[in-house]
């Protein structure tokens, strides 16, 4: 079965060449589910990849009206990290198009709200200018723990690389291997080595005023 | 707009048309706004500025043109590239110092018709680039010339 292939060019008036109609593959014209693990990743360097698949452009065949984009499944949005102080500073706007509507959340505020937004809106962004964003963010499945539902797990047949290394915790660690690690020197007794974790010690804004400060 | 009788272009260039000729201009407009979006591709008086318009972009629009394609060439090239694993800033490269003169036309042509073709090249790259490398190393190693003292020598040494 061979089908016209119109234009690649996205070109007005181009006439197809007879031999474009007849090397058609129909593996490249498919819609492939990828699929994406979260987990300690930042939202927007994984957001410049996965928006990369949603629009087409990991394809030779890539055209911005040609509707050569993927389906990508994210789990684990959850467990996203952020660096720095971005959970404090960067901030989601939402204006309701009333007056006095405007109003302004910090990252985890939304987080904890809604743990699929942070992404979401990370994709969102950078798909800015493109008139067919609507389409391609419906095409971006969020789940914020690792249970997908199975008609959308039945779909997916490749997986997207992670864009940071997850780092090993020392909880992940057994305890043979911490005690066996090789100790460089001791500490005098009476040196106090809990005093980090008491109240007020961890918290990094210290011009906050007590109550406002986070628990 | 190809004009078959002197009339017809008579007919183009003046306004005042008889009601008889009037379809004349209409079927000359709609050769240009066939494929606008909503009424002014339709509607005669809708669809007059916008052709203007189109007539006047397609003049100032050309390096536009010219720049909006060789992005596209660009990123299709890179695409092409990443399926075998290979950058595109490095595969240009590649072909450029090698002396293989294909241009980004030819090379996005090849990524989407050729796949094999296109293989072979993305393998010469990656061979260019060992080869390179091992020069490198090469150089790194070779014992140094006698009088010269460098400072992994001292400490050796030491």
């Amino acid at each position: 079965d061979f089908i016209r292939v119109n234009s690649i060019y996205g070109f007005q008036n181009e006439q197809p060449h007879p031999h474009y109609i007849f090397c058609q593959q129909w593996a490249v014209l498919a819609r492939t589910w990828w699929i994406y693990d979260a987990n300690q990743q930042c939202p927007f360097r994984s957001a410049y990849r996965l928006t990369a698949y949603l629009q087409g452009l990991h394809k030779p065949v890539y055209h911005r009206y040609g509707d050569v984009g993927d389906h990508v499944v994210v789990f684990n949005t959850r467990h996203i990290a952020m660096r720095g102080e971005f959970w404090r500073t960067y901030k989601h706007f939402h204006h309701t198009r009333y007056a006095g509507g405007f109003s302004r959340a910090s990252a985890y505020r939304v987080h904890e709200e809604d743990p699929t937004r942070v992404l979401e809106r990370a994709c969102h962004n950078r798909l800015s200018g493109l008139d067919n964003r609507r389409t391609l963010m419906k095409r971006l499945h969020l789940f914020p723990d690792e249970e997908i539902p199975a008609e959308i797990l039945e779909n997916v047949s490749g997986q997207i690389q992670q864009v940071q290394v997850v780092p090993k915790k020392l909880e992940d660690y057994s305890q043979e291997v911490i005690d066996s690690f090789p100790r460089l020197f001791k500490m005098p007794e009476d040196y106090d080595i809990e005093s980090y974790k008491r109240e007020n010690k961890l918290e990094p804004d210290q011009h906050t005023s007590k109550a406002w400060r986070l628990k | 707009m190809v004009f078959l009788t002197l009339a017809l272009l008579r007919v183009g260039k003046n306004k005042m048309t008889p009601y008889s000729m009037r379809e004349w201009k209409r079927v000359m407009q709609r050769r240009l706004s066939w494929h606008f979006r909503n009424r002014k591709r339709n509607c005669y008086r809708l669809s007059l500025c916008p052709v203007k318009k189109s007539l006047r972009f397609s003049t100032t629009v050309r390096p536009i043109r010219r720049r909006n394609i060789n992005h596209l060439f660009t990123n299709r090239i890179a695409a092409g590239c990443a399926q075998h694993g290979v950058q595109y800033s490095s595969f240009m490269r590649a072909l450029y110092e090698s002396n293989i003169l294909l241009n980004k036309k030819m090379l996005a042509q090849l990524s989407i018709y050729e796949p094999r073709s296109f293989q072979s090249l993305c393998e010469f790259a990656k061979k260019r680039h060992s080869e390179l490398v091992q020069k490198g190393l090469a150089v790194a190693l070779e014992p140094l010339p006698s009088g010269i003292i460098t400072r992994d020598m001292i400490k050796k040494s030491v």
